[in-house]
């Protein structure tokens, strides 16, 4: 009986090992990419900030997308009315998402209550205009093109009718994903976020219908600078959402149409970007450049609950103009990650005067000091010859010239210089207060105006130092506090 | 049992499992799919789209089409002086541009590409149910005489070919049927599009070819899926 | 005897003239004389067109005028039309054939007309289409000024139109801007028609646009657009290049000239 069971152990055994060798040479065709064209389907289009879902698909496909563009007058800001024209009817346009090999039938449809012409340009596409000569449509119509999406990456895509500026910067841009060929990573959490400006004639905030202002274009000055198309698109209720322990995706564009955005979640690292929207990747970013026309692919997980504040971090147009997005995390704390504030006490200040006033447990006086002295005497980490020198070479040479030598009859010398060697003090009171009227160096005379330098007492010691040990000098040294000494007397006598 | 029952026992199970495993995890070969559909670059604007349909139309049954070109009633000269409307091509393919005899850049150039799709249609046995049209955008230079002339030194085969001048106005509703577009200079001479227009026995515009010393594949290939 | 027929031929000339039910329409609508000038065209920086005098409708052309078209002319009514010469949204806003319905105000201008079907009209009421020079050049004045293509509010004036929301329905004639030669509406109301609209050779890829693009055009190279200093000028030149001569959409239409003699 047992060697029975024995031998249905290993007929067992050797079905499991059979099995998992089948299942490692071959997962499913379905798993392996195939380059083969295959299939037809609509494209399916989201808007912001939710973005269509991972192609699940291992194969290319012929993908038709339908998009309208619209000109609608909607909300900038509170009491902020803007005539936006845009691609599917909201600013940022419609996401849409292929795969590296799909043959893409885009037609563009101009909505007919449209004043403008419109087209398109999508940066994914290799041809000319990026599709722009072939999409341009009149109010009322429709025009079809097809091109392959031959290179994964995440792209703009925007209306270059003339004048392109304008186009742009009424809200004409969007994102268009192209999944390499072996798909992307999952993640569990995928947001379309896209910083542009606007242009009004108003100032920030100023209510009423704005139209566009076309001399602030030119002058590169916004009123507003948004994320997806107007401010507080992403915070407050229409914050974008995440549970601690989630990795998050962003795929962040920037429509211009002129400023560079810095983008950064504050709060939170990014654990992998995508550069550029391309396919090399940066660790550990704490912020990163997407360029105006350009994106970025951002990933992080987020470890510990609170608001994620998304910015421009050219701050003034977070906290001035509007870039300003939010993340809400939910979930569990992690207090080793991060604690939130643990202690709130009094402190005395660490100024002598006030030691009278307070003997409390804690002033900065009180702690032991750190001797950074050492470090910071060799400002750059160059001693006092080198630092002299940077300084001669830069503000003294013009006159005195590179070895010393002077000007003859117009600069004095300082390379063997009687006059220099003479009086220290008369050589730091020059530097400090200039030095007008005759003297003679060397047997000559010279009757001009050294004006006073503008040198802090380190650097005048430096630089002093740095002359004297030079071109046969007498190689004295010159000590910042008697550089201190001269400066408190203020005049000091030639004799 | 003894040991040829065990073996085919296990062969059975080892069978029946990869049986199992294949049919799960689908390692179905995939049928050949059509070949891509070709991507022209020419326009596909609706208004050819639509010129397919012309069958539905019922206006003016049996005669010309609501979409077609020959719609326009303008009195049109041939290069041998006679009264010619556009109409009268109806019945054949057409091969169309337009052109003025004093163009020394583009035009002889159209005109090579026009031969070339001769010349492809010709070996291909199909020339017989084409035209050539060419219709001057100069009325004032390009009187009759002219163009004959034009004809002659381009070695026409005035059975195919037919070169046809009228009015400004006249050729204005041409170009503007056409999508063809043209600037008078300064000194008298023209910036225009470099259009070839090919029409279907009703007069429908079928296809375009934009462009100098274009590939002529894609408007064959586009004739031929008209026959 | 003679002067019996002469009155019979009278009588039979005159009613004939009011019977006929297709004559040549009524020429109704006001001109005005637009002297002999010079315009710089958006072409060429710096070139300029003479511009001959000219006469040019005060207003665009209004529904209701069309209307009177249509029905001498049942080849141009909406069911009628042939695909060549318009397309499907001919006269959209039009309730039926000879009834224009709420959405179309007799006293607006008419709109989802094609180029054929404003030419047409121009012909039966014995005008024309303005140039686009001649357009151009009475555009350029502003109420009090000929030429005012520098202005800076004005040019701002007319931007805000062009970046304003489509209205619902387009105002009647005569709602915008009296200009300088007295001619209402041309801006703020809708984009107009021109005889040579289509001399605009640009490739819909605007940024190429400096160059004449040799492959698909052939000309001298400064036959595209200039620099676009005229922003509203640009635009509108950018407007037509995207039409086609069948094109009807809803803030297209159009007014008459006419030839000096």
């Amino acid at each position: 009986m047992k060697r029975k069971n024995q031998k249905l152990a290993f007929v067992f055994l050797f079905l499991v090992i059979i099995s998992v060798i089948f299942i490692l040479l071959y997962p499913g065709c379905d798993q392996s990419y195939s380059s083969q064209l295959k299939g037809e389907e609509r494209a399916s289009l989201t808007s912001a900030p939710y973005v269509p879902p991972p192609i699940l698909r291992n194969h290319p496909s012929r993908i038709i997308v339908d998009l309208e563009t619209k000109e609608v007058k909607k909300r900038l800001a509170d009491g902020v009315e803007y005539v936006f024209w845009t691609f599917g009817g909201n600013v940022p346009g419609k996401f849409i998402r292929v795969k590296e090999g799909d043959i893409v039938e885009f037609n563009l449809h101009n909505n007919p209550t449209s004043k403008m012409p419109h087209n398109i340009d999508l940066h994914a596409v290799t041809g000319p205009g990026g599709g722009a000569t072939s999409s341009f449509t009149a109010p009322g119509h429709t025009s079809t093109f097809s091109f392959k999406a031959l290179n994964s990456g995440l792209y703009v895509y925007h209306c270059a009718t003339a004048p392109v500026g304008m186009h742009i910067a009424n809200g004409m841009y969007g994102l268009i994903l192209v999944e390499p060929k072996e798909g992307l990573p999952p993640v569990d959490r995928e947001y379309y976020v896209m910083q542009s400006e606007f242009y009004t004639q108003g100032r920030y905030g100023e209510s009423g219908l704005q139209p566009f202002a076309q001399q602030k274009a030119e002058d590169e000055n916004p009123a507003y600078v948004v994320f997806n198309g107007s401010v507080g698109a992403l915070t407050g209720d229409n914050a974008i959402q995440a549970k601690t322990g989630e990795t998050i995706r962003l795929y962040i564009g920037n429509g211009g149409p002129n400023l560079v955005s810095s983008f950064h979640v504050i709060g939170e690292i990014f654990d992998k970007v995508f550069t550029e929207g391309g396919t090399r990747s940066n660790h550990n970013v704490q912020t990163t450049l997407i360029p105006a026309g350009g994106s970025a692919i951002v990933e992080f997980k987020v470890e510990v609950p609170g608001t994620f504040i998304l910015v421009d971090h050219s701050i003034f147009r977070a906290f001035n103009k509007g870039a300003i997005g939010m993340l809400k995390v939910s979930g569990n704390e992690d207090l080793a990650i991060y604690s939130g504030k643990q202690k709130d006490q009094v402190y005395f200040g660490s100024d002598d005067e006030d030691q009278d006033l307070f003997s409390g447990p804690l002033n900065l006086k009180s702690l032991p000091e750190i001797d950074n002295t050492q470090h910071i005497n060799n400002e750059y980490g160059l001693d006092p010859i080198e630092l002299g020198k940077s300084i001669y070479t830069t503000t003294c040479f013009a006159c005195h010239q590179l070895n010393g030598e002077g000007m003859p009859g117009v600069f004095p010398p300082l390379a063997k210089s009687d006059f220099l060697n003479k009086n220290k003090e008369v050589a730091i009171s020059a530097i400090i207060n200039g030095l007008t009227g005759e003297v003679t160096v060397n047997g000559k005379t010279y009757n001009g105006i050294m004006p006073p330098q503008n040198l802090n007492n380190k650097q005048v010691a430096a630089v002093l130092t740095y002359v004297y040990n030079q071109w046969g000098n007498s190689g004295k040294k010159v000590s910042e506090d008697e550089v201190a000494e001269i400066r408190e007397k203020k005049v000091i006598s030639m004799k | 049992m003894n040991k040829r029952h065990k073996i085919a026992i296990y062969g059975l199970i080892t069978g029946a499992a990869l049986f199992l495993f294949t049919n799960l995890f689908g390692c179905t070969t995939t049928a050949e799919e059509k070949a891509e559909k070709l991507i022209t670059k020419t326009e596909t604007a609706t208004e050819v789209k639509h010129g397919n349909h012309s069958c539905c139309d019922n206006e003016d049954a049996g005669e010309i089409s609501s979409g077609s070109v020959y719609q326009l009633e303008s009195e049109w000269t041939n290069q041998d002086g006679h009264m010619f409307l556009l109409k009268n091509l109806k019945g054949k393919k057409v091969v169309l541009t337009m052109f003025y005899a004093s163009c020394t850049y583009a035009c002889p150039i159209l005109v090579q590409d026009m031969k070339r799709i001769e010349t492809a249609l010709e070996e291909e046995n199909s020339i017989s149910s084409y035209k050539f049209v060419l219709a001057s955008i100069d009325p004032e230079r390009d009187t009759p005489g002219v163009v004959k002339d034009f004809a002659k030194k381009n070695k026409f085969n005035l059975n195919r070919w037919t070169i046809l001048t009228a009015g400004p106005d006249d050729v204005m509703e041409l170009a503007a049927v056409t999508g063809f577009k043209y600037k008078k200079d300064k000194e008298g001479n023209y910036s225009h599009s470099n259009l070839i227009t090919f029409l279907n026995e009703e007069g429908e515009i079928i296809h375009q070819q934009v462009g100098l010393n274009q590939d002529i594949t894609n408007s064959l290939t586009y004739l031929n899926t008209q026959n | 005897m003679k002067r019996l027929t002469n009155t019979i031929c009278s009588i039979v000339l005159y009613s004939g003239l009011f019977l006929n039910a297709n004559p040549q329409g009524t020429n109704n609508s006001k001109m005005i004389l637009i002297s002999t000038g010079f315009y710089e065209s958006l072409f060429n920086k710096g070139e300029e067109q003479k511009v001959e005098k000219f006469y040019l409708d005060v207003y665009p052309v209004t529904n209701k005028e069309f209307l009177e078209f249509v029905k001498a002319n049942p080849k141009w009514r909406k069911t009628n039309i042939k695909k060549i010469f318009a397309d499907e949204s001919y006269l959209a806003n039009w309730k039926s054939d000879l009834e224009l319905g709420e959405k179309a105000n007799r006293e607006s201008p008419v709109t989802y007309v094609s180029w054929f079907a404003a030419k047409a009209f121009a012909e039966w009421i014995g005008k024309r289409l303005p140039t686009v020079a001649e357009w151009e050049y009475v555009a350029s004045a502003s109420k009090d000024k000929k030429y005012a293509v520098n202005d800076k509010e004005v040019i701002k004036k007319i931007l805000d139109w062009y970046s304003s929301i489509s209205a619902k329905e387009i105002p009647p004639v005569g709602s915008t801007e009296k200009n300088y030669w007295g001619v209402y509406d041309m801006h703020g109301l809708i984009w107009e028609w021109t005889y040579d609209f289509n001399t605009s050779l640009v490739t819909g890829e605007s940024r190429g646009d400096g160059d004449l693009e040799r492959n698909i055009f052939c000309g001298s190279g400064s036959a595209s657009a200039g620099n676009a200093e005229n922003y509203p000028a640009f635009m509108r030149y950018g407007f037509r290049s995207s039409l086609k001569a069948n094109y009807t959409t809803r803030n297209l239409g159009f007014r008459c000239a006419k030839n000096f003699k």
